[in-house]
């Protein structure tokens, strides 16, 4: 059973703009769904229309089976962790992570005793007593979630939670979000707008751009089977080079930049038409081959683990990354080789994936 | 250790200004005390230097026992004392209970003609009580409010300020921190008690001690709503002491000593809370 439905779900501003454009998401019970999109496609908003904090301006939201549309926040059975924590300052963390519990009138034993089972969760340990502005950024977050676990919901909403810590800090708390929610089994939807958060978190992966659910599966099947350009693009660090061209013979692809790139399956039998081939940075071959084209080599990024090459071809530039074994320098022109089944072909016009 | 000595000579400089300026300010203060410590005739003959004179004890002991007042037909110092601060705690609290959930009102609340109320309210600011006195005081003789607290308060609650200042605070609150309440089950009482009052507490601070000293130096109000020796305020004292003439001289010796007795209130009021006071001007951070 779905923990979390939306059928056919608009939003659209009394000044006339929609921001969501009919979404149709269903979350499995126990699974993370990361949204996940540029600002402004609407997954900040989805998530709160969720919450009952927006208004639905059609569709039908249910969750753990109940239809939500009538329901106040506090009503839907959902906690959820803001970006800016949101945590009453001037009260204790105790209180903090009590207050939901006191409003719902749960014994004082009762609200103790969760409050303590969260504290050791979340080591929290010593300072319930502490106020917000007493906690280090990474604490103030475990408090934000310990006010989420303790009224037990039937799904955890999460907006971008983790945009306001440093990268080490961001890190580690992804870590520990997931593991926590991977124990505890509930179903959460995630947003951010952070890939490598979305690749990293989801387990259901859901990929929005202007109102409108670009792909929804895995973060492995999205990232390896990208519908769109957009998605292409989107995910992946560094992101996936576009080089535009025309299918000639059959598996021929001439760039429009200059070289050829072998086409294999069912591209083959494209002749003539006007292709993107997206290629990602590792699929990229260096000194390996059968050269596409020559590319002059403009900067070298040493990211410690790998090399980001900075490659020139005509108009275009492209990102490969290789290995450390061998030193380029700059200024060089390569032999850039690249695999016939790491091409991802898309319409030239719309965007969408051809294949 | 020559490059120290310019700075020292500015930072002195900058101090003995200072120093200056809070003396010149604090002058007619000290002249005030110093003219409570002379006989009543000294005052006007110019004796008065400055320096205290030797009449300190005898002018505070009178002026504090009510002797002073009795010779003078005046009523007596303490229930003028009581008067002016039951006033002024009226003045500040109800104003601050009124003005909370008005402001709460405006801010937190979509209802129809919300920003009319608002502009309704914001308007009153332009209408204080020495521009509509008149029919203030026509209102308040036919309610019957003559000669009581009830007449010496109402009139000055009644006013903009304060729910001006609280709808300011208010939206400094992060809309988060409402929807974190709103998922936590809070209803908008709830919240307003747990939340919004707590983070507003500079601020009720700040108001009251600006509310209090306003309605203790009230003048021109009490002076026409009451008649009654018994609802006198110190300030009505203070000011009847400088137009009575006892056996020929006017006392300026008790006016003044009164004057000062009057300033201690508002003045413990100021200190006991400066530092919550200063903090609800200063603080901007929620």
């Amino acid at each position: 059973m779905a923990a979390v439905s939306l059928k056919g779900i608009r939003k659209t501003y009394p000044n006339g703009l929609e921001v969501v454009k009919g979404i149709d998401l269903e979350i499995e019970n126990g699974k993370l769904c990361v949204l996940v999109g540029p600002s402004g496609c609407g997954k900040s908003t989805l998530l709160r229309m969720i919450a009952g904090l927006e208004s639905v301006t059609a569709g039908h939201i249910e969750i753990a089976g109940k239809d939500v549309a009538a329901l106040e926040p506090a009503e839907r059975d959902i906690a959820m962790v803001f970006q800016n924590y949101a945590l009453y300052p001037h009260m204790s963390v105790f209180d903090n992570i009590a207050y939901g519990l006191r409003n719902r009138g749960t014994p004082r034993n009762e609200i103790k005793a969760r409050v303590e089972e969260a504290e050791k969760l979340l080591a929290l340990d010593g300072l319930l007593q502490r106020r917000p502005r007493e906690l280090s950024g990474g604490q103030r977050q475990r408090v934000a979630m310990g006010r989420a676990i303790v009224r037990r919901p039937s799904a955890f909403l999460f907006d971008e939670p983790l945009s306001n810590l440093d990268a080490k800090l961001r890190t580690q708390m992804r870590v520990e979000i997931r593991t926590l929610q991977q124990r505890l089994g509930v179903t959460s939807v995630y947003v951010t707008h952070d890939q490598l958060e979305a690749m990293t978190m989801a387990d259901q992966l859901v990929v929005m751009n202007a109102g409108q659910i670009e792909q929804v599966g895995t973060p492995a099947q999205v990232y390896d089977a990208p519908v769109s350009q957009f998605v292409a693009g989107f995910l992946g660090s560094p992101a996936m080079n576009f080089l535009p061209g025309t299918i000639q013979a059959a598996g021929d692809l001439v760039l429009d930049a200059g070289g050829h790139v072998t086409l294999t399956g069912t591209a083959t039998q494209m002749q003539g038409q006007r292709v993107i081939a997206g290629v990602r940075p590792e699929a990229i071959g260096i000194a390996q081959g059968a050269p596409a084209f020559t590319a002059r080599l403009e900067l070298v990024e040493e990211l410690g683990s790998a090399r980001l090459l900075h490659l020139r071809l005509g108009q275009t530039t492209l990102v490969a990354v290789v290995g450390r074994e061998t030193a380029f320098a700059t200024g060089q022109d390569l032999p850039v080789s690249i695999p016939a089944a790491s091409v991802h072909l898309f319409n030239e016009k719309t965007g969408r994936a051809l294949v | 250790m020559n490059g120290h000595k310019p700075h020292r000579v500015r930072t002195l400089l900058v101090h003995l200004g200072l120093i200056l300026a809070a003396a010149f300010m604090a002058m007619p203060l000290w002249f005030a005390f110093v003219a409570s410590t002379y006989q009543g005739g000294d005052f006007i003959s110019g004796h008065v230097g400055w320096l205290p004179g030797s009449n300190f004890w005898n002018t505070y002991v009178t002026t504090l026992n009510g002797t002073a007042a009795q010779a003078l037909a005046l009523p007596p110092m303490g229930s003028a004392l009581l008067n002016s601060l039951i006033m002024a705690m009226l003045i500040a609290c109800g104003k601050i209970l009124i003005s909370l959930p008005s402001a709460y009102a405006v801010t937190y609340f979509n209802f129809p003609f919300r920003s009319l109320c608002f502009w309704v309210i914001f308007i009153t600011l332009m209408l204080p009580v020495e521009v509509r006195i008149v029919p203030t005081f026509q209102v308040a003789a036919t309610l019957g409010l003559l000669n009581s607290y009830a007449g010496l308060t109402l009139p000055l609650i009644a006013s903009a300020t304060a729910t001006f200042l609280f709808r300011q605070t208010f939206l400094t609150v992060p809309d988060e921190l409402t929807e974190a309440a709103r998922i936590d089950g809070a209803s908008p009482l709830r919240f307003f008690i747990d939340v919004v009052i707590p983070l507003s507490r500079t601020n009720i601070a700040a108001l009251f001690v600006i509310l209090f000293i306003y309605g203790w130096n009230q003048y021109l109000w009490p002076l026409l709503v009451t008649t009654k020796a018994s609802y006198s305020t110190i300030v009505m004292t203070v000011g009847r002491l400088s137009e009575a003439s006892g056996e020929g001289d006017p006392v300026w010796n008790y006016t003044m000593a009164t004057a000062i007795l009057a300033l201690l209130p508002p003045v413990f009021v100021v200190v006991a809370m400066q530092r919550l006071f200063v903090r609800g001007l200063v603080e901007t951070e929620k």
